[in-house]
């Protein structure tokens, strides 16, 4: 799938968030949005996700513009999420929260069909084991650890098998080994996913990204690939300093 | 889920037989307003408890409930099933035609909503005389038959008996839909919204489903108040009741809709028969009780979670 931002423009009173943002991600993409806090990285998650309407500008899913379409709309058309500050249904079980999250786009619907259900919830084990968080299946997600919820969250946005995968900062908050993890999961993604990944983590984002954008101040300050992001002299500036992508 | 059942029919079996065995007739017919309060109470444990969705209104779909009863009995309409079946889709169709309001509304703003609601309908039951009766409300209402072509149902322990069937199959209803996948869909909604958003589910939807799952109930509970007293006036559905069942739902422990139903048999015997010995304090007694509840049984009030604004 691929996703365009045209001129994308977001303002919230005085402020504006995010500044004519151009904005090409292809099918299979691994495309990292950097930049220090404050350009925006999370806003646009927002526009692309459908929980924030750009103020001027369009959002074009293969070439369809996304115009006033809500985010469960946007859901289940292949758009999946996970937020900064992980989302979990803190009372149901963590296989729960990852089955809930399979169902919108799964293709054994049915909401009283108990059989149905319990498919739901193998297929629901099968992403938590693979993001490693088998054993957490049978715990209250409200008991996790930030970490552990991170894990549960991803596995619900996998669940529901996107063509678009939103991350906001995914590795932050994680232990190395937790981190590891994440990195061979997206890696190990069906190649067609593609993939908007916000980090501040640029160990993170090297290991993964094909495609890196600069945001500053709202704006586009660079994009390329990481070797071409890494070399230009502005984004090292305001941004990387001394450190390398 | 399966305990629960098994616990709400052995329950059952306990009200049906138990009870009238115990009970004289006259002390079985001062229980019977439980069972009139008990669904919609059943609906607001479920609407604020599982949905997230606070609601102190429900005693508009239990008026319409009772004033569908009551018309249809006086037109002649005496067959339990079908009055009850008729109240039910009177308090869903309410539900349906308010809904869209109620359900974007989270917190206390619903709270308003439905309260403002609630003022409406029992306003309107008192004024809209032709229909109403006006605040004389509707009386002469005749007893109603379990069966088509049955025999008027009079006796205090046969009506008691009707009343808990019906009371025990809608909540067996109740606890088999919160047991299925909606009802996860339902905690999820109320835990984290936007989560659920974000997968693709249509909250709007569900909840919506809920409020008029809970408006059936009160409409339910609005026929049994009717074949009851055999008698319905605005006084029987405003904001008194529907702030009872809130009460009832909360002793219950906010959530479960057993427990509501429970909260409402000890809300009615207060009301009823502990206010009998001191006439003119049943609202001081109720209002005792609720801070005895929210200080003793902290499980009952802090289990309410409220959805994030």
């Amino acid at each position: 799938m691929s996703l365009t931002l045209s001129e994308v423009t977001c303002r919230y009173g005085q402020l504006t968030a995010v500044d004519r943002v151009d904005l090409m991600v292809r099918d299979g993409e691994r495309h990292a949005v950097i930049g220090p806090n404050g350009a925006g990285k999370s806003t646009l998650l927002a526009l692309i996700a459908g929980t924030v309407r750009p103020s001027t500008g369009r959002v074009l899913l293969d070439g369809r513009n996304l115009g006033a379409t809500g985010p469960a709309r946007r859901a289940r058309a292949g758009i999946a999420r996970t937020f900064q500050q992980p989302a979990v249904a803190a009372s149901l079980t963590a296989l729960d929260n990852v089955a809930l999250a399979a169902w919108p786009r799964a293709d054994l619907r049915g909401f009283w069909r108990p059989s149905r259900y319990r498919a739901l919830r193998a297929g629901a084990l099968d992403w938590l084991d693979r993001v490693g968080a088998a054993d957490l299946a049978d715990r209250p997600a409200g008991q996790l650890s930030h970490g552990q919820r991170r894990l549960v969250e991803l596995a619900a946005a996998l669940a529901g098998r996107p063509r678009l995968l939103l991350l906001d900062e995914p590795a932050a908050g994680l232990t190395d080994t937790e981190s590891a993890r994440l990195i061979a999961v997206l890696a190990g993604l069906p190649a067609e996913v593609a993939v908007v990944l916000v980090e501040h983590d640029l160990a993170f984002v090297g290991a993964l990204a094909g495609r890196i954008t600069v945001l500053h101040e709202g704006r586009v300050l660079a994009h390329g690939t990481p070797a071409a992001v890494g070399a230009d002299p502005q984004v090292r500036s305001v941004y990387l300093g001394s450190r390398e992508l | 889920m399966r305990a629960q059942l098994l616990t709400g029919l052995a329950l059952t079996a306990l009200a049906l037989f138990a009870v009238p065995a115990v009970l004289a007739d006259g002390t079985l017919a001062m229980l019977a307003p439980a069972a009139a309060l008990g669904l919609p109470a059943v609906g607001v444990s479920v609407l604020t408890g599982r949905a997230g969705l606070p609601t102190l209104g429900q005693g508009a779909p239990f008026a319409v409930g009772a004033y569908a009863t009551a018309l249809l009995a006086r037109a002649g309409l005496t067959t339990g099933p079908a009055q009850l079946v008729a109240a039910a889709l009177a308090g869903a169709l309410f539900a349906l035609a308010t809904g869209p309001v109620v359900v974007r509304a989270r917190g206390a703003t619903a709270l308003m909503i439905t309260l403002a609601l609630g003022e409406l309908v029992a306003t309107a039951a008192g004024r809209w005389t032709s229909v109403t009766g006006g605040t004389d409300g509707l009386a002469g209402i005749p007893p109603v038959q379990l069966w088509w072509g049955g025999s008027p149902l009079t006796d205090d322990t046969a009506l008691y008996r009707y009343l808990v069937v019906v009371t025990a199959l809608a909540l067996g209803v109740t606890v088999l839909v919160l047991g299925s996948p909606l009802g996860l869909l339902l905690a999820g909604s109320r835990d984290h919204e936007e989560r659920m958003r974000a997968a693709g589910h249509r909250v709007g939807g569900h909840l919506l489903a809920a409020y008029i799952g809970a408006g059936a109930l009160a409409g339910l509970g609005g026929a049994l108040l009717v074949t009851e007293q055999s008698y319905v006036s605005p006084a029987d559905v405003g904001f008194g009741t529907s702030s009872l069942v809130l009460l009832a739902a909360v002793l219950g422990g906010i959530g479960s809709p057993l427990g509501a139903l429970a909260g409402t048999v000890l809300v009615v015997v207060v009301r009823d028969q502990l206010a009998a010995h001191w006439p003119g304090h049943g609202p001081l007694l109720l209002g005792a009780l609720f801070v005895a509840a929210v200080y003793l049984l902290p499980d009952g009030i802090t289990s309410i979670r409220l959805r994030r604004p």
